[in-house]
């Protein structure tokens, strides 16, 4: 066997012993002896590639991510990750990464209207502190302004709100949670009463009945539909109703499959629901005789 | 480049045997254990294949509910440089 085979081996009963463990299975005997790598050091981090949450636990060997997997402990995905999992660690040495500060140059002078120079960072922090302040000495703090990510950390966030509101002070900043989620807050409030995105991951195990409208869980939120899968599959009696204006993966578990017809099946779907969802006593009960019935095309599971 | 990708694939409880078959007969995926339509599996870059299409493959056959990844490893064999590193 030569080394290459013996740690191809190595790294594949790994990855079955992590799944299999992940999974409740047991492996065959002779297959359990592997464990992850001893020489990898572990520490956790969260996948950022959607909002669901997961945790993931990054390998790291000499200062090189070479290895992740779902973080067994973590309550939302229990071990999983999806295949955008898959690039979280690829993704930091793609060959097109960018790793240097770019500064527009015309003739090595910056210049606004120049084109894209690779610079060193002192170069690139002696020319942002320069203009503004440039622009602070000719305008006052109103003239600077700084827009935050939604990623980033919360010592991020208060390193920048010190240095705009104290070190500036310039109120001129804004992040992602003003810019995005203040919105998305508002229509919460109004609509659900209650100020974030409702329902608990919980609730995957507890329900019995699942509805998808217009959700697309198997591929968009592959993490929780796993979660949804299991319960369909191990508990007596649970159902998946899938409605979407085309077919697509999620119908492949559907006790219940439905694809709209355009105006014929959402308003008899939604009609008989909003007494229920707002109040019986502002809501017509009656379904309007003018309307035509209700019709979807049913896709047999 | 060794490359390896632990997934588990879940299955409509009438359809794991024929997912197995299927898995078993591509290049680079290699079935370890099974239980409650739930399938261990390994799958690997092969020459003409990386194992990410392979992931999106496994999604397709017939029977799959839902294909989640586990654990990734990949590294840089002894006679490979080693792509550059993040300082």
């Amino acid at each position: 066997m030569t080394l290459e085979t013996s740690r191809r081996s190595f790294l594949k009963a790994t990855a079955a012993a992590a799944t299999a463990s992940a999974a409740g299975i047991s492996l065959p005997v002779g297959a359990q002896a592997a464990a992850p790598g001893a020489d990898i050091r572990w520490d956790k981090a969260v996948c950022r590639f959607c909002g669901t949450g997961c945790s993931v636990l990054v390998g790291v060997k000499d200062g090189r991510v070479v290895a992740t997997q779902g973080d067994p402990e973590a309550p939302v995905n229990r071990g999983l990750n999806c295949i955008k999992g898959y690039f979280l660690s690829k993704i930091m040495y793609g060959q097109d990464r960018l790793t240097t500060p770019l500064l527009r140059k015309t003739n090595g002078v910056y210049d606004k209207e120049g084109e894209f120079t690779p610079v060193s960072w002192d170069e690139a922090f002696d020319v942002m502190a320069a203009k503004w302040k440039e622009a602070i000495a000719k305008k006052g703090p109103t003239s600077v302004g700084m827009f935050g990510s939604g990623q980033w950390t919360i010592w991020e966030g208060y390193a920048a709100a010190k240095l705009m509101k104290a070190g500036f002070r310039s109120n001129n900043i804004d992040p992602n949670a003003r810019h995005c989620m203040a919105s998305a807050v508002a229509g919460f409030i109004r609509t659900f009463g209650i100020d974030e995105p409702m329902g608990c991951y919980d609730d995957l195990e507890h329900a019995d009945t699942f509805v998808l409208w217009g959700s697309n869980m198997a591929e968009m939120h592959p993490i929780l539909w796993s979660r949804l899968t299991d319960t369909r599959l191990t508990k007596p009696g649970a159902e998946v109703h899938v409605l979407s204006t085309f077919e697509h993966r999620s119908f492949e578990l559907a006790d219940n499959g439905m694809v709209f017809v355009p105006q014929r099946t959402d308003p008899p779907l939604a009609h008989p629901i909003s007494p229920r969802a707002i109040s019986p006593a502002r809501c017509a009960t009656t379904f309007p005789a003018s309307w035509p019935a209700p019709r979807g095309r049913s896709i047999p599971a | 480049m060794l490359n390896i990708c632990g997934c588990l694939v879940r299955t409509h409880p009438d359809h794991t045997e024929a997912v197995i078959n299927a898995i078993n007969a591509t290049q680079g995926g290699e079935v370890h254990a099974h239980k409650d339509a739930r399938i261990v599996v390994t799958v690997e870059d092969t020459p003409s294949c990386l194992a990410s299409d392979q992931i999106m493959a496994l999604h397709q056959i017939p029977g799959v509910l839902a294909v989640t990844l586990t654990y990734h490893h990949f590294e840089a064999l002894e006679d490979e440089d080693a792509p550059q590193t993040l300082s």
